[in-house]
């Protein structure tokens, strides 16, 4: 028993020993690489740096190849875009929610900090990056998502309806919101300059407020075709009424272009992209090329090489939705200038010139913008011509193929203006595929290797990790939608 | 009578009969001559007769599981003798956890031990693979990422969701240290940089300073490292001096051997470059256009080698432009012409002695590896000093230290990327290319500016990486602990130690101008310190009560502190090509810091019950505090309780029974987090930006804890002739710490939460055999085999599936409810219902099934090895075959050279085309027969696409000749005289031949992940090797 009491005693001496030593812990486990707490200053300019290059990248990827603007050199497993086969989940599905995180952090430490400004900034993009995913997939998670630190990690999907009308009440919440009177408190704009006051005014944040109105207008005319259940029309109506409080882009300056400043740590994400990658693999679309070549389209020579055809530089295309068996040879046709790698004006969310092409449908169907439809429709391509860095040449509106010719039918007026918004929205994310699924424009030629089952899609299959990682909540929004392929259709293309 | 004995005896003929203890005759004891080889061995009788003996020999009597007796004849010529039965063969010791020693029998769970020879025999790079076959349950697997060898060590299995989680605890001479591999944090797969393996303290180790390993295998032997030892633990002894009564004890060992790929996948030799078989032109010619030096190039769906003649290659051109067509041939070495034949030198000097009151060891190695990658490979510098001494009589005090200097001027870059190797062999080359023409890796004119890519422009060229991508290493460590024992009385003992392993490592990487990652170049360095220390205190008090029950108690503490400190300095662009500094950098250098700091407090106790030499009972507790878990709660108590039967002391067994023991144990061990899990904190991204990080905080974590059970029985038969020992064990793994991955819609990628039920079910058994057991002559032999099944029971509520490594969309490692750890899950054909693949109206198969499918398990259903040990006199031979049955592994390497045409599999259809063999879904539903012809090349591509896990993941059963090994020991005899104890020579071959199916290089495999090394996925590893040596030891 004496060895007993001997073995507790020195047990209790090193219990209370190492008690003693469990001070330290608490403080030891403080991260000293991170911080705790940060100002919406230096969440925005990165989000809005990723947002950017995401939808760049994608319209790049997706949307080219989809919408015969360009065409892989070869392209044998008898897949690709441009024969119609969407994989399930491309798309910035992932990118997107991942920001979003950030985005409802700004949101919620701009509450905090009674920082209007930055709020209404962060609802414009979660107004545009909710729009473009719940364009490219239908019904998505809104109202659930982006809530793991409240528990739910899995997010039951909303209906496309009830997202537009949020999105819509959230843009015009935004519109209330800025404070044209102050500087952005905690800087971090890397879009607008938010950082100085003219004449007492600060224009960034006046052009913020234009791009939310844009925005506006763009998202209500893409859910025209149900108007009936969201009233569209008077929306619409009312923002064209009142300028002033519903001001929207007038020129080139105020359009919604992340420039990338070309130095370190905010390259364009091409910067460094092999010429295997940017050019070697893809090419310009016969399709898309004759158009500009048709057109002495000055824009051409900013986005597409030159090749030799006896001795002539010359732009030329290839073939989109081409046979397995065919393939053509690197560098003899055109692809993407070198320039674009570096290009500052490639980070596009929404421009001037889509702003004129909206008006000039707008008031193709009678709405009240204060123009006709071709004064709207030359001002958009004289604006694309500027956000490019080029010049309109003297006759260019006047030739045929480009001369807005009001005699024609409503339908056949919506093409000509479509034609020219597909060649404005280059490297604009997925608007051009959402708009041809919306009018039907512009009519693309349809390959011979397309098998004759593929259709032209209407959405992305959703991506196939949801279907271990939300299986419930998927299945439930597949059921609803009618099927998870790229032929069904969304809510406002029904 | 009387006459014919003394005849008998100077006739020089010796009788007698040995028995036992207790009297029963002993057949098979042999007996020898002392000094000579004459010798016999006696009957079933236990009678020997010795025929032509000299006067007077001293006869030496030896058999199994009894003491070598030696008799000294004096005129006797018939000898009746008793062998007392060896019981310290059965008392052998054995390192437990905390390094306590005890005696084998006396243990309630798995314990083995490997002597230093099982890793001298047959050196390797890196010392722990030569462990591979030898130990039941231990699983080693390389991943093939470099000359240092980096590989998994599990034990039992995986139990924990976490793959880092499931390295055995590795122990030096007490004292943990680190298998952490501090990676450049690329992945393997067209990550912007690519993983390189920069090896472990663990790999430094030098094999000549082992003296025994202990595998623990599990909790129930290392519940007193509480919450570390979830994964077992390998517990290595280093050398100590040892007395010498002869020689001075001086040992040198020298060892040199060569390295060999000795695998191929099955390329073809049959086809050249290009995309069709029409033509081949380098650059535009007569023949037509360019086939070879864009992008279209690196394709071997060319045409055949029949004779003819293209426009070449023409290496006397500074383009290479041909100027007149040459014989179109395949050449045998386009690919492994650009590997060399490895070189290891390693030279060992050692010294050691010393008296009753001390002894004292210093050894000293240099080892020098030339890879089979040209300007690849490394040197380490090892200094080992041991030395104890009792300075009283009560008091004795050691330590030990190990430093290490390891180096290297280029280590390779792994995995699959337009700068590996392994890449471009795949991508950048094809059948009649010569690994010549890509040697000067600078244009002409631009050298340090431009590099030359003569052929596909995809990858870089393959000598621009190995010399001028170097990735360079050097790396001071120390391990080493002091240790003073305090002896109040022989009933009670304190022991107080402190330990560290303390390392400080340089890495750099540099990338020159016009690679295709980094136009501009890079540098980035990495300087990385990195310390454990543990301080711990042990009193343990032993008696003995009415000489039947002994009683053993030990209580004590640790303090353990870890701190890691990383800094890391990247200039992702350079001002100037070829200058590798920080200073150089283009944009403002960026610093990557990276600091930690944990520390765990700990107090055990362990009481070890004991009657009559026959029951043994331990019981063991540990409470450990650790800084990673949330404050409130950070403190966690780790229980054991185990028990040896020695059933052939308790029961009267059959004779045949030399040795009987039941063990079985129950043990609760843990396994804590990394710091900082239970705080919100934010990432910084781009220098001075911060985002939410991707992972969800946990502010409740707990640490895993595994609760196992475990029996096993230990049976010697026939004198040991026989021996088996069988083992089942049981785990469960709870609380579970995974990272959930979290649908990315929810605002992160994954969470940090405890759940989960993990169960590990396996068996193992060791058979060994001694066939032949004579002086002159021993056969022994030992079979290996163990088998694990690792459940997933439970992830976290709502979770049916964790991701716990994915390669892209293409192939995942999944542990879904229900399923097994490691389950392999990826896309496959579309099916028609009666099973066939549906093709498109096109003729290539349809669009891959969208829903993922399980297609096979990373792990390996059985492993199992024999190992076969024959001396003859003074030759020693042995023989270790080692393999796996089932597992299966993705092959990114089969993927790759299938669509690129580079095996023989793609060779069907290449002439003419194919109609691959499935349906075609009709408009109405119904299936026709595909009669679409298509090309080879589109089928093939598509066949065998990424994303296609059907196609691409193969068994993984191996059988290796893992290692042949003769030694031959100069007699004794020759060597008196010239002051040499001991000298042996020996050859030794490793990893000779690895027969398999799998299409890759190695099955063995995985690739590197950041600093985790993942099995079940090839991402284009290196080849595979076979070492062939010799060691010359002498011992003065």
């Amino acid at each position: 028993m004496k060895f007993f009491s001997k073995i507790s005693f020195i047990f209790l001496a090193l219990c209370i020993a190492f008690s003693a030593c469990t001070e330290g812990f608490e403080d030891l486990n403080l991260d000293p690489n991170r911080p705790k707490d940060v100002t919406p200053g230096v969440l925005l300019g990165q989000m809005q740096y990723r947002f950017v290059n995401a939808s760049m990248q994608a319209s790049r990827n997706f949307t080219h190849e989809l919408m015969q603007v360009d065409a892989p050199r070869a392209s044998t497993s008898g897949q690709g875009l441009h024969r119609y086969v969407v994989n399930p989940g491309a798309g910035v599905w992932t990118s997107f929610y991942t920001l979003m995180r950030d985005v409802e952090d700004i949101i919620s430490i701009s509450d905090r900090l009674k920082e209007n400004n930055y709020k209404a900034i962060a609802l414009v993009y979660k107004s545009w990056g909710y729009s473009i995913l719940t364009d490219l997939y239908g019904d998505i998670p809104y109202s659930q998502a982006v809530k793991a630190e409240d528990g739910i990690f899995e997010a039951s999907f909303d209906a496309q309806k009830d997202i537009y009308l949020q999105i819509l009440k959230d843009l015009e919440t935004a519109n209330g919101l800025y404070d044209d009177s102050k500087i952005l408190t905690y800087g971090g704009d890397q879009v607008y300059n938010t950082n100085v006051l003219t004449g007492g005014k600060n224009v960034g944040i006046q052009r913020w407020q234009k791009f939310a109105n844009s925005l506006r207008l763009r998202l209500l005319l893409r859910i025209s075709k149900r108007d009936g259940e969201v009233g569209a029309s008077e929306q619409i109506k009312a923002i064209l009424a009142d300028p002033a409080k519903n001001p929207v882009f007038v020129a080139n300056a105020d359009e919604a272009i992340f420039r990338y400043p070309g130095t370190f740590p905010y390259f364009n994400p091409y910067y460094n992209a092999r010429t295997l990658d940017w050019r070697d693999g893809t090419y310009f679309t016969e399709f898309f090329l004759n158009k500009l070549n048709a057109d002495k389209d000055p824009r051409r020579a900013v986005w597409a090489t030159t090749v030799a055809v006896n001795g002539v530089q010359v732009y030329q295309g290839i073939k989109s939705g081409y046979p397995t068996t065919t393939e053509y040879v690197v560098g003899r046709n055109s692809s993407y200038q070198d320039v674009l790698r570096t290009l500052p004006q490639l980070g596009v969310m929404m421009t001037y010139a889509e702003l004129e092409f909206i008006k000039a449908e707008l008031a193709l169907k009678g709405f009240n913008t204060g123009k006709t439809a071709k004064v709207h429709y030359n001002t958009a391509i004289g604006a694309s011509m500027v956000q490019w860095g080029t010049t309109m040449p003297a006759d260019f509106l006047t030739q045929p193929g480009v001369l807005y010719d009001e005699a024609l039918s409503v339908d056949k007026q919506l093409e000509q203006i479509m034609l020219q918004k597909y060649i404005a929205y280059l490297f604009v994310d997925y608007q051009a595929w959402f708009e041809k699924r919306r009018t039907g424009y512009p009519i693309l030629p349809r390959g011979t290797g397309i098998p004759a089952e593929n259709k032209f899609p209407s959405r992305v299959p959703y991506p196939t990790y949801l279907q271990s990682q939300n299986a419930a909540n998927l299945n439930a929004a597949v059921a609803k939608m009618g099927g998870d392929n790229s032929n069904t259709k969304v809510w406002w293309e029904q | 009578m009387c006459l014919t004995v003394s005849l008998l005896a100077q006739l020089g003929v010796i009788a007698g009969k040995v028995s036992s203890d207790n009297g029963e005759p002993l057949p098979g004891v042999n007996i020898l001559v002392k000094g000579t080889t004459t010798g016999t061995i006696t009957d079933v009788d236990g009678k020997f007769q010795l025929e032509q003996a000299p006067n007077n020999p001293v006869l030496i009597f030896s058999a199994i599981g009894f003491v070598t007796k030696e008799f000294s004849v004096s005129g006797q010529f018939f000898i009746e003798l008793k062998m007392e039965e060896d019981t310290k063969l059965l008392s052998e010791v054995v390192v437990a956890a905390l390094g306590i020693k005890r005696e084998e029998k006396s243990l309630g769970y798995a314990a083995q031990t490997i002597n230093a020879s099982a890793v001298l025999d047959a050196k390797t790079n890196n010392w722990v693979s030569s462990l591979s076959g030898k130990v039941a349950g231990l699983n080693i697997q390389g991943v093939g990422a470099g000359p240092l060898g980096s590989a998994r060590i599990t034990l039992r299995g995986e139990s924990s969701l976490n793959l880092d989680n499931n390295q055995a605890l590795i122990v030096i001479d007490g004292i943990p240290v680190s298998s952490r591999i501090s990676g450049t944090g690329f992945n393997s797969h067209l990550a912007t940089d690519s993983p390189v393996d920069y090896g472990s303290t663990l790999s430094d180790l030098n094999p000549d300073d082992i003296d025994k390993v202990t595998i623990l295998k599990g909790p129930g032997a290392t519940a007193l490292y509480g919450s570390r030892a979830a994964g077992g633990a390998i517990i290595i002894t280093t050398k100590s001096g040892v007395r010498k009564d002869k020689g001075i004890g001086i040992t040198f060992n020298s060892n040199f051997s060569v390295e060999k790929v000795n695998r191929w996948p099955d390329y073809q030799f049959e086809y050249g470059e290009g995309r069709t078989n029409a033509y081949y032109s380098y650059l535009d010619s007569p023949d037509g256009i360019n086939t070879s030096t864009t992008v279209a190039a690196g394709r071997a769906w060319g045409p055949k080698f029949n004779g003819q003649q293209y426009f070449q290659y023409n290496p006397n051109d500074p383009i290479g432009k041909p100027t007149e067509r040459t014989p179109w041939v395949a050449y045998d070495d386009h690919i492994s012409g650009f590997f060399q034949l490895g070189k290891n030198y390693s030279n060992s000097l050692s010294f050691e002695g010393g008296n009753e009151n001390g002894s004292a060891r210093l050894s000293l190695t240099q080892l020098k590896n030339e890879w089979i990658i040209p300007n690849t490979g490394f040197e380490r510098l090892n200094a080992a000093l041991s030395v104890n001494q009792k300075i009283s009589p009560r008091l004795k005090i050691s330590g030990k230290a190990n430093y290490t200097n390891k180096k290297s001027d280029n280590l390779p870059l792994a995995g699959y990327n337009n700068q590996t190797l392994m890449y471009f062999l795949i991508i950048g080359t094809t059948p009649n290319v010569r690994p010549e023409w890509f040697k000067p890796y600078w244009q002409d004119g631009f050298e340090g500016v431009r590099q030359r890519s003569p052929f596909n422009p995809g990858p870089d060229n393959p000598y621009l990486g190995m010399y001028e991508m170097l990735n360079k290493l050097n790396k001071n460590g120390m391990i080493g602990n002091v240790t003073a024992n305090y002896e109040f009385s022989p009933k009670l003992e304190l022991q107080i130690r402190t330990g560290l392993d303390m390392s400080f490592e340089f890495h750099s990487q540099q990338r020159p101008f016009s690679m295709t990652r980094y136009p501009r170049g890079m540098y980035r360095e990495q300087n990385i310190f990195s310390l454990e220390s543990n301080s711990d205190v042990l009193l343990t008090y032993k008696d003995t009560y009415a000489s039947l029950f002994n009683v053993t108690a030990s209580i004590g503490g640790n303090a353990m502190r870890q701190t890691y400190d990383f800094a890391g300095l990247y200039a992702d662009q350079l001002a100037q090509p070829g200058i590798y500094q920080i200073s150089n950098s283009l944009d403002p250098a960026v610093a990557d810091p990276l600091k930690t700091k944990k520390a765990i407090n700990s107090l055990y106790g362990t009481a070890q019950f004991s009657y009559a030499e026959k029951i043994f009972i331990d019981v063991t507790g540990r409470n450990d505090w650790s800084s990673t878990l949330p404050f409130e709660n950070n403190a966690f108590f780790y229980p054991s309780v185990s028990t040896s039967l020695l059933l052939s002391e308790i029961f009267r067994l059959p004779k045949a029974v030399t040795f009987a023991k039941l063990r079985a144990s129950w043990a609760q061990v843990g396994n804590d987090t990394r710091p900082y899990q239970t705080a919100r904190y934010y990432d910084r991204i781009y220098g001075n930006s911060f985002t939410n990080p991707s992972q969800l905080f946990n502010a409740d974590l707990k640490p895993e804890i595994t609760s196992s059970y475990e029996f096993g029985l230990d049976l010697r038969l026939f004198r040991n002739r026989i021996g088996l020992d069988v083992a089942y064990y049981n785990n469960e793994s709870r609380n579970q710490i995974l990272s959930i991955p979290l649908d990315p819609v929810s605002g992160f990628s994954n969470a940090l939460i405890n759940a989960g039920l993990i169960n590990s079910v396996g068996a193992e058994v060791k058979l060994t055999l001694k066939p032949i057991a004579n002086p002159g002559f021993s056969w022994t032999s030992t079979l290996l085999w163990a088998s694990n099944r690792s459940y997933v029971r439970e992830l976290a509520p709502g979770i049916s599936n964790q991701i716990i490594y994915a390669h892209n969309s293409n192939v995942s490692i999944e542990a879904r409810v229900g399923g097994r750890m490691g389950d392999l899950y990826g896309r496959g054909f579309q099916r028609s219902p009666d099973g066939q693949i549906v093709y498109s109206s096109n003729g290539l198969p349809a669009p891959l099934d969208p829903v993922a499918k399980l297609w096979g398990n990373a792990f390996a259903d059985w492993k199992g090895s024999i190992m076969n040990e024959f001396t003859i006199k003074n030759v020693r031979f042995s023989i270790l075959l080692d393999g796996q049955m089932g597992g299966e592994m993705y092959s990114q390497t089969n993927h790759k050279n299938n669509t690129l045409g580079k095996t023989r599999v793609t060779l069907p259809g290449r002439d003419g085309g194919l109609v691959g063999d499935g349906v075609v879904k009709q408009a109405d539903g119904t299936y026709v027969p595909n009669a679409t012809k298509i090309a080879a090349s589109a089928y093939y591509d598509n066949y065998y696409q990424i994303s296609n896990a059907e196609t691409n993941i193969f068994d993984a059963s191996f059988l290796k000749i893992r290692e042949v090994r003769l030694e031959f020991s100069l007699p004794k005899s020759w060597l008196e005289g010239i002051g040499i104890q001991k000298t042996s020579i020996a050859v030794y071959g490793r990893d000779l031949f690895n027969f398999t199916q799998f299409p890759g290089f190695d099955p063995e495999s995985g690739n590197l992940n950041g600093s985790t090394l993942t099995p079940g996925v090839e991402l284009t590893q290196f080849p595979s090797t076979r070492t062939m040596g010799v060691n010359l030891t002498f011992k003065f």
